[in-house]
């Protein structure tokens, strides 16, 4: 059964496995969040005005002077995509990598691919029916060209180097610019063009410089911050002092005369300034008076997440239950349980958001850092009372934003201002507004409990889990999912109690909420990574006094977290050896070799954790290791960590990390490694220090002081990254792959140093003297 | 048997279907990545437009950059970033927090890495700053530029001015820094992607080209 892509999208946002599903016969199903949550786009095909994603022009453009232009819907965000796309259509087109054109992310020029998120990239353009097909099918278009023109019979010509020419005689040849000189295919993308086989690449799959290096590193690259437009203007923004306020009044007269003042904006909830000059703006929009109405007092910040356990109302979700489990459960010899914490968290994208807009009556060109330009336009046509067709995005890069950060919220700040007054504003947000309004990942609240028989195997696994959300994605008409949306008086996504959870149907492990060791059977078929047969997965959605919204490796890091740390503790239990115990309960052959490989890289130490006749006090050392099958089917990962302990102060310094990544096909090897390495340091920050903290009213994490989080110079672990190269498979995303397993890497390794359990990220050293403390 | 669902295919050789808006579109642009050049020039020109004393709080501020001497129209407070990134449309020094907290506006003055979102124009009247284009280009880079494009040593870019001029400042006093000596100088950067292993690798070879 073939799946089109928007089908396989819309699966991929439903939770579903594409192996899954593909392999059992079944309805579609189109377009639910199985968590309840539209912290994903929902599904969603192009939008109206896209160029049609199956027709080849949409895609390649062959120019008479041989130039290849290719167009894609996935964006460069610093992940390293934008190479590969343009290695992928060098390789399938023969030509060098300098000859590709890549253009990406404008509504104007290329087709609508929703949005570059979720390791979603490589997926969706190398094994679908988009980007790579439409370059194969270029290729095999201009053989067939070549052929009638030459009069040559197909099999016996090649693509080379912009040159179709005979095998036997290279002086018959016709370049690819004299055989479309500009002209349009009118051809539909083939799903059965032939790719190119991996033994042959020669530009895909080498570590290719990523051309946008030079200008970064000149101060020539235009980010969406540096755009600047004929006449532009300055804007800036007035955000509630406190979650929830909404505006009482405004007093234009507190910044009257102010130099270079234009205008004071309201609309709603909204409040803007705009000026002629940035900093002109910025006085302006501290000076404004407000007086803002107080929003509902917030949750107690010390008991959080007892209150999440305790909260009614719940939105339910069955992701497995083989209906056995409480039975095996009082059968058991040994039943462990354990609960684990995970904070809010931010994006904290390094440099605050920025849009620049340009409405004239009733046309807009905007460039924005968004994630989806197509959704953008949508949505900020919504906001601006516009037709989506008079709208055009232009995508420029904004800072890292892992996830979702002020980039949409920016442009609808802009947008909203330059209609006002008729020019181009640019709208760039403080630290503050960007830090305490932003769309955090949720906290979670997650219980463990395993049933281990006398020989020391798992012979049950139950997963009980908590999580609030608010808002998330503003996708393709919600803009009331982000702060400026809701300001201007759109409502964000609603939340839908469920107290039954359905009985799950088919293996839906996009959120890994799914522990890795379990068999998971789906209509007669083992469908996870392991053996535990008895299981059972539970997780009640809540509503979120904070905005929510996908921050790298959303769900997925919080739920392999307590599921490896929690692994380890069974392993310990049963007097195991982490690695051993692990393989024993996987079935997954990629998955074990992702492990085995990083305990050879490490030279792991094959024993129980904790160490023996470990030192209780001052400095400790010890090993620990964790996996995953990223969201079920979207990238191998395992990763084995060396840390030191300094048990009189709690101060945990990790010392080397060993990372192996199997994503099938390797694009661009220098480019992985960037992203695993990235990956695995944010994590660290992630499991070490960070953490949204807030009083009865405002968030109080609104700068680098008070939002802790690892700076360049401290004392970076010794990072070794393995590669498995799977030329064969089908291509994984990678860059949520090492940052998912580095909290429970790290907690395992503190316990095998000290025999103390960390069970709440982050690792602060107050935490890990207090699990120092309550050792037996 | 493997179908093939392509339309049948027609002959390129005459022209075919009415130019959509896309077609025209495509064909307007050229290069559109790297559109906001031609901007910026324009931009540049209309500064003399703009030194007209417009309130009290405006003046005239001498400022000298990347070797070349501009008289701004500015409120003496305005930190010197923006007089940067927005008078002089310069694109190395960028807005990351605004207080001096992530070293993404950093710039040199007099030897010393500065931070420009915390400085005023008024301080700094006078005096040489170097911005990330003065240290070096494309075709003549500094070693610190040539190295992080060697180590590969960046993910979305956005915190590269700061590293590198950080990092140009603290070798041009300290050639022969060790990596722990580099590492504690750039102790105060942020990078959020995390791209530290390699920048600090590109700066240690920079700095072992530097000392020769």
């Amino acid at each position: 059964m073939k799946l089109d892509p928007a089908a396989k999208t819309a699966l991929h946002n439903a939770g579903f496995s594409r192996r899954g599903f593909l392999k059992t016969s079944g309805a579609l199903i189109v377009g639910f969040s199985a968590a309840g949550w539209p912290s994903r786009s929902q599904a969603q095909g192009p939008l109206p005005g896209s160029p049609a994603m199956n027709q080849l022009d949409s895609w390649i453009a062959i120019g008479a002077d041989g130039t290849i232009t290719a167009y894609s819907g996935k964006e460069e965000l610093g992940q390293g995509i934008a190479t590969a796309q343009q290695q992928l259509v060098a390789e399938e087109l023969s030509v060098p990598f300098n000859k590709v054109n890549l253009i990406y992310c404008d509504t104007a020029l290329t087709p609508d691919q929703a949005h570059t998120a979720g390791s979603q990239s490589h997926p969706t353009n190398f094994n679908e029916t988009n980007l790579a097909k439409a370059a194969a099918t270029a290729r095999e278009t201009l053989i067939r060209l070549g052929s009638e023109r030459l009069g040559i019979p197909e099999a016996q010509l090649v693509a080379a180097d912009g040159v179709v020419m005979s095998r036997s005689d290279s002086s018959k040849r016709i370049s690819y610019g004299q055989l479309i000189a500009g002209r349009k295919f009118n051809l539909a993308v083939n799903p059965n063009a032939k790719r190119k086989d991996p033994k042959d690449w020669v530009v895909l799959g080498k570590p290719v410089v990523r051309p946008d290096l030079s200008d970064l590193v000149t101060g020539k690259f235009v980010f969406v911050h540096n755009v600047r437009l004929p006449g532009m203007l300055h804007g800036r923004v007035v955000r509630p002092p406190t979650v929830g306020a909404l505006v009482a009044s405004v007093d234009e007269s507190s910044v009257q005369g102010m130099p270079g003042l234009v205008k004071v904006f309201v609309k709603k909830n909204f409040v803007g300034v705009v000026a002629e000059k940035p900093y002109q703006a910025i006085q302006a929009a501290a000076k404004l008076k407000v007086n803002w109405n107080p929003g509902k007092p917030l949750p107690n910040f010390a008991t959080l997440y007892d209150d999440l356990r305790k909260q009614k109302g719940t939105r339910d979700t069955l992701l497995v239950d083989s209906k056995d489990v409480d039975q095996k459960f009082s059968q058991a010899p040994i039943v462990v349980k354990a609960t684990y914490l995970h904070p809010y968290q931010m994006h904290g994208s390094m440099g605050s958001s920025c849009a620049v807009a340009d409405v004239q009556g009733d046309k807009a060109t905007i460039y924005s850092a968004t994630q989806a330009v197509w959704y953008q336009k949508n949505t900020s046509a919504m906001i601006l009372g516009l037709k989506p067709e008079n709208v055009r995005v232009i995508f420029r890069r904004g800072s890292g934003c892992y996830g979702v950060n002020g980039a949409d919220t920016v442009t609808y700040d802009a947008a909203i201002l330059s209609q006002a007054i008729g020019k181009p504003v640019r709208v760039q947000l403080t630290r503050k507004e960007e830090m305490a309004h932003e769309n955090y990942g949720p906290a979670y609240v997650l219980d463990q409990k395993a049933a281990l028989d006398a020989q020391g195997n798992i012979i049950a696994w139950e997963h009980e889990s908590w999580s609030p959300g608010l808002g998330g994605r503003p996708g393709a008409n919600q803009p009331g999912n982000i702060i400026t949306g809701y300001l201007l008086g759109y409502e964000p996504a609603p939340f839908t109690p469920r107290s039954t959870a359905p009985a799950p149907t088919a293996y839906a492990n996009n959120s890994n909420g799914i522990p890795s060791y379990f068999a998971a059977q789906f209509n007669g078929r083992n469908q996870g990574c392991g053996t535990i047969e008895s299981g059972r997965v539970m997780t009640h959605a809540l509503p979120s006094a904070f905005w929510t919204g996908p921050l790298r490796s959303p769900a997925r890091l919080q739920n392999t977290f307590a599921h490896e740390s929690f692994m380890d503790e069974l392993a310990a239990r049963a007097k195991a050896d982490p690695v051993a115990f692990r393989v024993k309960h996987l079935t997954d052959k990629r998955l074990i070799a992702v492990v085995n490989a990083v305990a050879k890289g490490i030279n792991w130490d094959t024993r129980p954790s904790p160490k023996p006749n470990a030192r209780r006090t001052g400095v400790a050392t010890g090993r620990g290791m964790a996996c995953v099958l990223y969201e079920g089917d979207n990238g191998y990962s395992a990763l084995a960590a060396e840390v030191e302990v300094n048990q009189d102060t709690g101060k945990v310094v990790v010392k080397r990390l060993v990372a192996g990544t199997d994503v099938g096909p390797i694009s661009n090897p220098n480019g992985l490694n960037n992203q695993i390495e990235g990956g695995a340091l944010q994590g660290l920050s992630r499991a070490l220090l960070e953490e949204v903290t807030w009083d009865n009213e405002k968030v109080t994490s609104f700068d680098w002081r008070t939002y802790r989080t690892l700076p360049l110079g401290f004392e970076v672990p010794k990072i070794e990254s393995i590669l498995i190269n799977r030329p064969e498979e089908e291509a994984f995303g990678a860059g949520e792959t090492s940052i998912t397993v580095v909290a429970a890497a790290i907690g395992n390794a503190i316990f095998d140093a000290t025999g103390a359990r960390l069970r709440q990220v982050p690792f602060t050293p107050e935490r890990v003297k207090a699990a120092l403390s309550t050792r037996t | 048997m493997s179908r093939v669902l392509s339309t049948p295919p027609l002959p390129l050789t005459t022209d075919q279907g009415v130019e959509t808006n896309l077609d025209v579109a495509r064909k307007k642009v050229r290069a559109p990545q790297s559109d906001s050049s031609t901007i910026r020039h324009l931009t540049l020109a209309t500064i003399p437009l703009t030194l007209v004393l417009r309130g009290t709080k405006m003046s005239a501020i001498r400022l000298k950059v990347n070797g070349r001497e501009h008289t701004l129209d500015l409120d003496p407070t305005t930190p010197l970033l923006y007089a940067l990134s927005d008078d002089l449309a310069l694109q190395g020094p960028k807005f990351g927090c605004g207080l001096g907290q992530c070293g993404a506006c950093t710039v040199i003055v007099k030897g010393q890495a500065v931070r420009s979102c915390v400085t005023t124009v008024k301080s700094v009247e006078g005096s040489e700053i170097t911005t990330l284009e003065g240290i070096g280009t494309a075709e003549k880079p500094h070693p610190l530029q040539k190295s992080f494009i060697e180590e590969h040593a960046a993910q979305c870019g956005f915190c590269v001015n700061g590293v590198i001029m950080t990092a140009k400042a603290f070798l041009d006093k300290n050639p022969k820094a060790s990596s722990e000596q580099i590492q504690q100088a750039m102790s105060g950067v942020l990078c959020r992607c995390y791209t530290n292993v390699r920048m600090l690798r590109a700066i240690e070879r920079a700095g072992r080209e530097l000392s020769r």
